[in-house]
């Protein structure tokens, strides 16, 4: 019993309840801590354009590629000239 | 759980990151004192205090209501202080035969002393300063501390045993013989 009464002394003093923070204390403390919370973005924003990016190109990587038959026409006539500018034998040069 | 604090953390849940305010205004004094116990240094508690409401913020989503949310932050609070007192620890860690004669107290050897009472909870282990705290201060129950410290409630009450025995003999030691 006697342990009793000097533990309740002994608490009351080692843990004596501090005084409470003022409005403007607590307002302060208030404001600091929402200062630092993460910013609502989250970290992987980044992430979701680049996914979807990623996928896009893997799709299309599969898509057949239809040649333009004007295009492709062009380019064997546009080949048969140069070729045939060229005289046998001689090292192809750059046109001046 | 307190119906203020529910609605406050499903606000925040929702996206209203400003309902969190609410919730730091509400528990601010509570948590505060209670790293101040354990810390020891006002400074350092309002640091701790800060990181904890960061910590509560981010585990939000983690929440499951199951304890009130005071019992969760108290969780937190004394995870983060612990963590603290025992990393200081081993910083100032010194082997023995570095440690000089300790000079007599300069206070007067009885209880009103600040530097004696400082002396004494720096004399507890820190298990046995969050537990004290967390009854003596805070004035939590048996089934609070041990969702707080997540140990049986056996434990619980062995442990605040054990450390107010601790601290008494401290006090008997540390003390005048008739300041306890």
């Amino acid at each position: 019993m006697d342990e009793f009464k000097q533990w309740r002394r002994l608490s009351r003093v080692l843990f004596r309840r501090p005084d409470p923070p003022t409005r403007t204390e607590t307002e302060f403390f208030v404001s600091r801590v929402m200062q630092r919370l993460p910013s609502e973005e989250p970290a992987f924003r980044w992430f979701a354009p680049a996914l979807a990016f990623s996928f896009a190109a893997f799709a299309l990587s599969f898509v057949p590629v239809r040649r333009d038959p004007f295009l492709q026409d062009a380019q064997e006539a546009e080949l048969a000239e140069w070729v045939s500018l060229q005289e046998p034998g001689l090292p192809i040069t750059e046109e001046e | 759980m307190n119906e203020d604090d529910r609605t406050l953390v499903d606000q925040v849940l929702s996206g209203e990151t400003d309902a969190f305010a609410g919730l730091v205004r509400r528990h601010h004094a509570r948590i505060m004192g209670l790293c101040v116990s354990m810390l020891g240094d006002r400074t350092r508690a309002e640091d701790a205090s800060q990181e904890v409401f960061l910590k509560a913020f981010k585990s939000l989503e983690d929440f499951r209501g199951a304890s009130s949310f005071g019992t969760w932050l108290h969780r937190i609070a004394v995870n983060r202080c612990l963590d603290l007192m025992r990393r200081q620890k081993r910083q100032t860690a010194e082997p023995l035969d570095a440690i000089p004669e300790r000079e007599a107290p300069q206070g007067d050897g009885s209880l009103e002393d600040a530097d004696l009472v400082r002396r004494l909870l720096d004399s507890l282990s820190p298990d046995y300063r969050a537990i004290l705290t967390l009854r003596e201060l805070q004035g939590l129950g048996y089934k609070e501390i041990m969702e707080v410290l997540g140990i049986s409630m056996d434990a619980v009450k062995a442990r605040l045993r054990r450390a107010r025995q601790s601290l008494l003999e401290s006090a008997r030691h540390i003390s005048t013989p008739d300041s306890v």
